[in-house]
């Protein structure tokens, strides 16, 4: 009888272990997503023409590290669409919660600063627990294969969020240079301090 | 010459001034942050003594840690001859320290408050905690050398402050 309890202690402890895991890993086949765009269009991954990738950002409006990384995502964007890489920013944050988050105010940003990329909202926050993002920013970089979409990378832009100068690890460029060689990505995953993600309460 | 008309005035005059200085240093209190890098957090809270550390990782610019600091003054107050020690690490900007320094005077911490400037966070989160994802606020619990407990979700009581530090001591 003991041993029995136990072993469902066990197998509990296990249950909980792989919720608290869920969302993707590497290698991770990606479920495509539709979500509107700050222009009012409706954006899945499928409708982003000849994307060998996708650099995939939760990102949002108010965060500190979200707007010290702004530029650099403006940057990997011009780098990269053209290689067929292209950002894909998505704010997965309640409003209610974090205002400064809300869809008005996306497109305000983006208008100001002229976003080159497409800056979805995540209503429901579906998207974000489907991939099992906690803060901002919080980059994955899907490869696509003939339409299916992997994760290569999860993690930081680079290892300096104050100073894009004094980042010696550029993660996200190198993780692309590795794909574009065919080779698998050297650093797949990376830690990074942000904000958490403002769940609905 | 009559000692009552000379030196006790001026004593009166003395210990007026002595009790107001008291109520301004009080009215003053507040911690002022310092930069500690990784080892210097380390030797700071993996002591091989009986004291309770309840460390959080936070920043001037994030609401949850904002919102939840207040319980922390409460509790550190409240639990202040027991032996636990509240220390805030700051993840502030480390060319900030003067505004988290403002901040503390502003809103009255009383905590022993240090900026944490480390280096590459790719490094020091996997070394402080590997299933840290990096989000803040963050809570650490060490003692005897050693991490009792990590939380990565801010307290929304007091109340939930206090039982998470009573279960996991």
């Amino acid at each position: 009888m003991k041993k029995l309890f136990a072993s469902l202690i066990a197998v509990c402890s296990i249950a909980f272990a792989s919720t608290a895991q869920n969302g993707y890993k590497i290698g991770s086949e990606v479920k495509d997503f539709q979500l509107k765009n700050i222009d009012g269009q409706m954006i899945s991954l499928a409708t982003i023409p000849d994307a060998k990738g996708y650099i995939v950002i939760f990102t949002c409006n108010h965060c500190p590290y979200a707007k010290a990384y702004e530029e650099r995502i403006i940057q990997l964007h011009l780098k990269y669409a053209p290689q067929g890489f292209p950002v894909v920013a998505i704010n997965p944050n309640d409003p209610k919660v974090s205002p400064e988050d809300s869809y008005n105010k996306m497109q305000l940003r983006a208008k100001e600063k002229g976003y080159p990329f497409v800056y979805l909202y995540d209503e429901t926050q579906a998207v974000a627990k489907q991939f099992a993002a906690v803060r901002t920013p919080h980059v994955y970089l899907l490869q696509n294969t003939e339409g299916r979409n992997t994760v290569q990378y999860i993690g930081a832009i680079d290892n300096n969020w104050e100073n894009h100068m004094l980042a010696e690890q550029k993660y996200v460029e190198q993780a692309i240079k590795n794909l574009q060689e065919g080779q698998p990505v050297t650093k797949p995953e990376t830690k990074a301090v942000g904000c958490t993600i403002k769940w609905k309460e | 010459m009559n000692i009552h008309n000379t030196i006790l005035p001026r004593m009166r005059y003395l210990l007026i001034l002595l009790c107001f200085s008291c109520f301004w240093a009080k009215a003053q209190k507040h911690a002022v942050a310092d930069t500690y890098n990784l080892e210097q957090f380390q030797q700071r809270v993996l002591q091989d003594n009986d004291t309770l550390y309840v460390v959080n990782f936070w920043a001037t610019w994030c609401g949850p840690c904002v919102k939840e600091l207040p319980h922390f003054k409460a509790l550190s107050q409240e639990l202040n001859n027991k032996p636990i020690k509240f220390i805030m690490m700051s993840l502030d900007a480390q060319a900030n320290l003067p505004l988290l320094n403002d901040f503390l005077q502003k809103k009255k911490v009383n905590i022993e408050t240090h900026l944490f400037a480390a280096g590459d966070p790719n490094i020091w989160i996997n070394q402080l905690e590997p299933s840290w994802q990096g989000s803040i606020p963050a809570t650490f619990l060490y003692q005897k050398g050693r991490k009792l407990s990590f939380k990565e979700s801010y307290f929304s009581t007091k109340k939930d402050l206090k039982s998470y530090i009573i279960n996991h001591r």
